[in-house]
């Protein structure tokens, strides 16, 4: 695969959401999730999206991937990514983003993999649906997307179900899926929170190096505050639906501005040694 | 100090067939567990999905069968799950739960289970009204603070916690965490607490012990074995805290 | 909580209640305030029209027909509600038997219930009709008989999800007896499913009297059953709609009531 990307990390803006607000109305009264959400996503960069369950973390998400298209919702503010707002345009054009420009991943990989199909189907769906290309010239391309991804034996994994696949390897599996049209924007909810620890390092790993290698932009979305810490450069702390405090990693964690930070630092249990 | 659980040889072994008429498929997930509880302490239990950590909770409990020898001081040991949401009746209110626990034990006065149930509804830091709510009308944490209680109603020496915080919020375990320390120390329990979480485990524990498919690798105190891990698994494992 | 039921503008609640409370208030006028004997023959008024004094009209030997849908209703919905209780009944012990248990009792009753289940209910009943001689209390436990297979497995199922709950563990850890843990903790968690599948059953079992009492086994003439009145209806059908299409509209309103009801119940 070419690494174009690579060369030209420039600082440019890929994605501008402004006064975002997702209001529900399928309860007896209308209840917002989010309020008034605003993000810039460059090139290159990791940004963290923090909060505890119920805070509005994936409704966000889900709105940036262009995945809330219930209509029991009202939605406003923009989402603008290359001149389109996703929020607001049509099926025909977010279809042409999603899986091509912008991926995303879950927190449950056996959920999000079809159980009756191979890896290998999986893997190359969004190239037949997003590029023009010959069979063989697919195959070589997932080839590329698993062995991107350090999964250990390529060939065998295609031909495999998801079930006979450990936790780690269907996250890998996942990951080659969202990034095998180099998205240029990588939504992450989660992944490694159905994974046991050693299992989350090498996933962190992976995430790093293909930001690094590629550019991909990653808005990764996490409870676990260590974590953010340790992979993300800017972080956004959200609760009950508002972002409460944003800025750099090493700020917001080492100068805590708003008391709900605070406390949500002082929560992460520590081991000094 | 005396011990409150002591576990020798402990194997467990699962077999299964596929049909009827199939072979027995035989897979050990306990492989020759030796260790004990102190009187009065917080043993560790750290290990990854499928370690079989889970399984010597079941196994002390006797809720699965095993081979080996496990002897208890305490006759009638409790265990907080994982998931707070299964762990509660959904048909019950709270205050049936506590004192059917007592009802349970022989406690036939209905005055004197009511007493308790509130003395224990407070204990866990929640106030009187939510003796009358259902589970479903509480959050995750306040359910946690239940099934702490109802663990406890029965006055055990010896608790088992299995992944007891680990589908909490990190303000609300911590708030779980401070609780389960001020019970043991307030009443002397001693708990076994199962984790996969390492940081959890240094934070509350005094020894540890690291469970890597179905075998002991390693124990010890907790600072010692955090500082200075012999075995190579612990290592990885340690380097894989954020 | 039916004062919540209510709020929720559970539409399928307030219709099934109504319909449910109609036919109720039917039954208890046929019991206690019946315009006319339903055995009372009269030749003048063989097929007499709907009048004031015979609202639904008389039948060809001259019965009032108000007063037979009344005793019909009555001896149906009797025959369904024994029918429902016999099958909740054993379908509770044996589907919480076999669920809760598993192991060797389990395969057995289970591969019985399963033989019990090939044949239709229909054709169950009629074979035991066939040992236990006719009637209405014979019909009953037939009917009662061949509902019990559905109602086990249906309460199996829910037993099989449950005890693999904590709350059964905990409740087994503080020492609670196999038969409490059944009956006092884990049945209160399957009221929802069982209601609506004892509604269901109800229905059913309305439409096995009827269709029993058609063939001509079950309630025995002259007593009136809505079966049995649609039976002797059928020769009439287009000179005397009315003598069909009343007993009809009976059975239609008792199942309709006992669904909407069913569902409502039933989903929460």
């Amino acid at each position: 695969m070419d690494f174009v990307m690579s060369e030209n990390v420039s600082k440019d803006l890929l994605l501008k959401v402004t006064d975002l607000n997702i209001e529900f109305l399928d309860r007896s009264k209308p209840s917002t999730v989010v309020y008034d959400f605003d993000l810039e996503l460059r090139a290159g960069e990791i940004v963290g999206l923090v909060g505890e369950s119920g805070s509005g973390k994936s409704m966000s998400a889900l709105a940036i991937a262009g995945l809330l298209s219930r209509k029991d919702m009202n939605k406003r503010g923009e989402i603008l990514y290359n001149g389109v707002d996703m929020l607001h345009c049509d099926r025909n054009t977010l279809r042409k983003i999603q899986g091509n420009e912008i991926g995303m991943i879950f927190q449950e990989p056996l959920t999000c993999l079809n159980p009756v199909q191979k890896i290998y189907k999986q893997v190359e769906e969004p190239l037949r649906i997003h590029q023009n290309l010959t069979k063989e010239e697919r195959y070589k391309k997932v080839l590329e997307a698993l062995k991107g991804v350090e999964l250990a034996d390529p060939e065998t994994v295609m031909n495999q179900y998801p079930h006979e696949l450990s936790g780690g390897m269907r996250q890998r599996v996942m990951i080659a899926t969202a990034m095998i049209n180099e998205p240029r924007i990588l939504i992450a909810d989660e992944p490694t929170t159905a994974l046991d620890v050693t299992i989350q390092a090498q996933i962190i790993k992976l995430l790093k190096k293909l930001n690094k290698e590629r550019g991909t932009a990653i808005l990764f979305i996490s409870h676990d505050l260590g974590l953010i810490n340790n992979l993300c450069e800017r972080v956004l702390v959200m609760k009950g639906g508002y972002i409460v405090e944003s800025g750099k990693t090493e700020d917001v964690f080492n100068n805590p501005q708003k008391e709900y930070t605070q406390n949500l630092i002082k929560a992460i249990p520590k081991i000094n040694i | 100090m005396n011990n409150i659980v002591t576990v020798n040889n402990l194997t467990v072994k699962f077999s299964n067939r596929k049909s009827a008429f199939s072979k027995k498929v035989t897979k050990t997930v306990l492989d020759d567990v030796c260790f004990e509880v102190r009187e009065g302490e917080i043993l560790g239990l750290v290990g990854e999905s499928g370690s079989g950590k889970s399984t010597i909770a079941k196994a002390i409990l006797k809720l699965v069968p095993y081979e080996g020898e496990i002897h208890h001081e305490s006759d009638n040991p409790q265990m907080i799950f994982q998931d707070p949401y299964s762990a509660l009746n959904p048909a019950k209110k709270v205050g049936w739960l506590f004192e059917e626990a007592l009802y349970l034990k022989g406690e036939k006065d209905s005055l004197v289970r009511k007493a308790k149930a509130l003395e224990m509804i407070q204990m866990v830091g929640l106030s009187e009204e939510y003796l009358e709510r259902f589970p479903r009308e509480l959050s995750g944490g306040q359910r946690q603070r239940v099934c702490i209680g109802l663990a406890l109603m029965q006055n055990p020496k010896f608790l088992i916690a299995d992944e007891a915080v680990s589908a909490l919020d990190v303000t609300i375990q911590a708030q779980i965490l401070e609780l389960l320390k001020e019970l043991h120390d307030k009443m002397g329990l001693s708990i076994l607490f199962i984790s996969h979480d390492l940081k959890v485990v240094y934070n509350l524990c005094q020894r540890v012990m690291i469970l890597k498919s179905g075998k002991i690798v390693e124990s010890g105190e907790v600072k010692e074995v955090y500082t200075n891990p012999q075995h190579e698994y612990t290592k990885q494992l340690l380097s894989s805290v954020f | 909580m039916i004062k919540k039921l209510f709020k929720n503008k559970n539409l399928n609640l307030i219709i099934g209640t109504v319909i449910v409370a109609i036919m109720v208030l039917f039954m208890l006028v046929g019991i206690f305030a019946i315009p006319y004997e339903s055995t009372d023959i009269s030749a003048s008024l063989k097929f007499a029209p709907m009048s004031l004094e015979h609202p639904f009209g008389c039948d060809n030997f001259g019965r009032d027909i108000l007063s037979r849908v009344m005793e019909g209703t009555i001896a149906t919905f009797k025959v369904a509600l024994g029918t429902v209780i016999i099958g909740t009944f054993f379908g509770i012990i044996i589907g919480g038997v076999t669920g809760y248990f598993g192991g060797i009792i389990d395969e057995v009753l289970m591969r019985v219930i399963d033989a019990v289940f090939a044949f239709p209910s229909i054709l169950l009943a009629l074979l035991f009709i066939s040992i236990l001689g006719s009637g209405t209390y014979q019909v009953t436990i037939a009917l009662g008989i061949a509902f019990v297979p559905s109602f086990s497995r249906i309460v199996r199922a829910e037993f099989l999800k449950a005890k693999n709950m904590d709350y059964v563990r905990m409740a087994r850890l503080m020492g609670a007896s196999n038969i409490r843990i059944m009956f006092v903790h884990i049945l209160p968690n399957i009221y929802p499913v069982l209601i609506s599948s004892i509604m269901i059953g109800f229905n059913n079992a309305v439409l096995a009297e009827a269709s029993m009492s058609y063939l001509g086994i079950g309630v025995q003439p002259p007593e009136p059953s809505l079966g049995r009145m649609l039976s002797e209806a059928q020769t009439y059908i287009f000179k005397v709609p009315n003598y069909a299409l009343f007993p009809g509209i009976a059975v239609i309103l008792l199942i309709l009531g006992f669904s909407l009801l069913g569902d409502a119940l039933g989903e929460k």
